[in-house]
């Protein structure tokens, strides 16, 4: 890809600072997210891939990660309640 | 990505040529000293052929002959033409904390067959790829599509710059939607948003399907119901976006359109304006309608001179002297006139006698004297009749006297006057003639343009243009609002599946989708406006450090940059805009050029090589240097063509910065460029080592001077 990755994956970085940390370990679950879509879509461009398969199953993995995360730190509450 | 070398076999004038580029990154610079025709241009399409294809050839190769002009037949009709081309691609990928940069070395081979006729027809290139390693060669698929993603065909001309037409980003003769859409995706390509682009286009397609997991989940209840709903939105704003995607190329189409119908009129009008010219003409048949007129009424009172009694009494005149001797002589002796008659019948007129006795009638002395003369008339009424015709010749000749007798000729006078009228009417009907000639000359000489036709089929055009002008804008409209409807059916369905079991997994992934999405969009927004500013004080900071020299624009230029709307914009004294096109010369337009590619390349970080054919033409002194100097500072690799005199007064910046040097030489140009015979019968390009300030057997040159001595 002609733009350095260096470059957008350092300004991809600082955006997700932005990002809500939903859970622990969140955010960096959507800096992989973000960076494997990236490279799905570099592969893409070279030789074409099931990719939108591909994206759905990553952000699908995330929300998995998240609902997890979510049903413990909401058991956690419950027990503590 | 990096040239690493190139290889051509019957490539036009590279019969059989390698070069290698510099990828060191202290001596980024390689420099292919050749001078004019002998193969710099050829090299430049070479390698874009390699890369691009048939479409990367002047119009897109049609007619465009790739096989040597002297192949000999006697080895084949067939020409194998091949490209060769090596280069090694770094990417880089996060891994956890870890940035890892992976280096890949690659060879392109391009190959068709061309027939040796004047058609010169050519098979279909086929191009192989292949990833070089410690154990050889490895076939890699799809090249093109490798190429495409390193070096994107939409930024050829920011790679592959022919320095003599470095302009295509800022030339004035085409449409500035045109100029905008090359500047746009040239940022846009090089700053990678091309990718993100894609990326958020997949990711809104995974939202859709969140949707439709809500509406499965949702079964009968009014999950499902504001699910489909929002399902028929998103479908409907998808072609919405199409629709508006559509509306802008079709704008940008025939606005280019109504340019080039512009430029058409523009050029024949500049031969002559048919339209006008045919009114002119009619003006011009109708003064020599006019002055053909004046022309006969002057011709007319011409002839009329011949006819005057002025003419007679003038041609005369010599007679009538004599003659008016003759009777002056006669009259002086008393023997004429007949006086007592004439004289008489005066008095009787005049009603006063010769004596000044009153001869008035009604009065008794007058009537008196009346009755007198009058009986004194009768009786010289019968005087001899030869002296009455001698008297009535006296008197009748005497009012002839002054005319003839005059030392100027009235008749001359006015022939002179006449004459004179009639000659100037006569030039000027001439003169009408010729300019009537001149315009009938004109009219036949231009091209046959209708530029009425013209101009109704650029009303044409402007109406197309115009009406997707109001469908872009109707259908922003639209989307705004099928936006907002689309916001509160997502606000609606996220409460129904809160108050679903399995809806929480489904909120989970609709909130990593949306947090993705932010991620990307807000990334692709700062890349276009804080890259976009960036390229532009870049572009700005090389421009201006490259022309700071001139004196001439130096004082004419201010800043530089690029606006919002992808307009690349010079600007002079009081922020007056100028048109680089036409208010810079020519050494300037090519920096621009220049530090807009520069600017491009160095801000998006990419390692990609700048290949350069003449950028110091028509450059010279500090303004050459700086441009040297900033390409070789702002360039990841840089691959410049240069003549010798481009060299002249650079060679100590390319002593430091020239990695590879090298020279090509025409052997065609003996003996009128070339000192030397280089004993080759082919046109065919060889190198030599010699660098920038070396010259060998093969390379070297004639003098300016000699060459001219020479011609």
């Amino acid at each position: 890809m002609p733009l350095n990755d260096r470059r957008i994956i350092s300004i991809i970085l600082e955006q997700c600072e932005e990002v809500e940390e939903r859970c622990d370990g969140y955010r960096n679950e959507i800096v992989n997210v973000i960076s494997d879509i990236l490279e799905y879509e570099r592969a893409h461009r070279v030789s074409a891939t099931n990719i939108q398969k591909q994206i759905n199953e990553k952000c699908d993995a995330t929300a998995q990660f998240l609902t997890t995360h979510r049903e413990q730190r909401d058991g956690t509450e419950e027990s503590d309640l | 990505m990096k040239l690493l070398r190139a290889e051509f076999q019957n490539f036009r004038l590279l019969r059989d040529l390698e070069l290698d580029f510099s990828c060191d990154p202290n001596r980024k610079l390689t420099v292919i000293r050749a001078a004019n025709e002998s193969g710099k241009t050829t090299v430049l399409h070479g390698l874009q052929w390699a890369l691009y294809g048939d479409s990367a050839l002047p119009d897109k190769g049609n007619g465009f002959r790739l096989h040597p002009i002297d192949w000999d037949v006697s080895d084949g009709r067939r020409v194998p033409i091949t490209a060769t081309v090596e280069f090694e691609v770094t990417s880089h990928r996060q891994a956890g904390k870890e940035l890892r940069e992976t280096r890949r070395r690659y060879r392109l081979v391009r190959s068709a067959f061309e027939d040796v006729d004047s058609a010169a027809r050519r098979s279909a290139s086929t191009v192989k790829l292949f990833a070089l390693n410690d154990s050889g060669a490895t076939p890699v698929n799809a090249p093109e599509s490798l190429i495409n993603d390193e070096l994107p065909p939409e930024l050829r001309d920011v790679f592959f710059t022919d320095g003599d037409r470095a302009l295509s980003f800022i030339e004035a003769d085409v449409a500035l939607s045109t100029k905008r859409g090359r500047v746009q995706r040239a940022i846009r390509s090089l700053l990678g948003l091309g990718v993100i682009d894609d990326a958020i286009r997949h990711v809104n397609k995974a939202a859709a399907e969140v949707n439709r997991k809500a509406k499965r989940i949702g079964a009968d209840s009014e999950l499902k119901e504001v699910a489909s709903r929002l399902e028929i939105q998103e479908r409907q704003r998808e072609k919405l976006e199409l629709d508006l995607e559509d509306a802008k190329q079709q704008f940008a189409s025939f606005d280019e359109k109504v340019n080039v119908v512009d430029r058409k009129i523009e050029a024949t009008l500049q031969k002559g304006d048919r339209e006008k010219l045919a009114t002119d003409l009619e003006r011009a048949q109708k003064e020599i309608g006019r002055l053909n007129k004046q022309l006969s009424v002057a011709n007319k009172e011409h002839s009329g001179l011949f006819r005057s009694q002025s003419i007679a009494t003038d041609l005369l005149a010599p007679m009538f002297t004599a003659a008016f001797g003759k009777l002056e002589e006669l009259h002086d002796q008393g023997k004429i006139p007949s006086t007592t008659i004439p004289v008489l019948h005066d008095r009787l007129d005049a009603e006063v006698c010769i004596c000044g006795e009153t001869l008035k009638p009604g009065q008794p002395e007058g009537d008196t004297r009346r009755a007198h003369i009058q009986k004194l008339i009768k009786d010289n009424q019968r005087a001899d009749e030869i002296r009455e015709v001698i008297t009535d010749l006296y008197y009748s000749a005497k009012p002839l006297q002054g005319e003839g007798s005059g030392t100027s000729s009235i008749w001359l006078e006015e022939y002179a006057s006449v004459v004179e009228r009639r000659d100037d009417i006569q030039e000027l009907r001439d003169e009408a003639g010729r300019k009537l000639r001149a315009l009938e000359n004109q009219l036949d000489s231009l091209p046959d343009t209708d530029i009425q036709g013209l101009r109704a089929t650029r009303n044409q055009y402007k109406s197309q243009r115009d009406n997707y002008l109001t469908k872009q804008s109707t259908i922003e409209t639209q989307l705004a609002s099928l936006k907002r409807d689309i916001e509160d059916l997502e606000a609606k369905r996220d409460r129904l599946l809160k108050e679903q079991k399995r809806g929480t997994r489904i909120l989970a992934e609709r909130d990593v989708i949306q947090d993705v999405m932010k991620v990307l969009r807000s990334a692709y927004e700062r890349i276009t406006n804080e890259e976009l500013g960036k390229v532009s004080e870049l572009m700005n900071h090389i421009f201006l450090e490259k022309i700071g020299a001139d004196p001439e624009q130096g004082a004419i230029i201010r800043r530089a940059e690029i606006s919002q709307e992808f307009d690349i914009i010079v600007y002079g004294p009081r922020d007056r805009t100028l048109n680089p096109d036409r208010d810079l010369n020519g050494a300037s337009r090519r920096a621009l050029t220049l530090a807009f590619i520069l600017a491009l390349t160095k801000v998006s970080q990419v390692e990609a090589p700048n290949v350069i054919d003449t950028p110091l033409g028509m450059t010279s002194g500090f303004v050459k240097r700086s441009i040297l100097r900033t390409a070789v500072r702002e360039s990841a690799q840089l691959i410049l063509f240069l003549t010798q005199d481009e060299i002249a007064g650079c060679e100590e910046i390319i002593d430091k910065v020239g990695g590879k040097i090298f020279t090509l030489t025409n052997p065609a140009l003996y003996p009128k460029i070339l000192v030397n015979d280089p004993g080759v019968a082919d046109r065919k390009v060889l190198r030599c080592e010699c660098n920038h300030r070396e010259d060998c057997r093969l390379c070297q040159l004639h003098s300016d001077a000699q060459v001219e001595l020479a011609s």
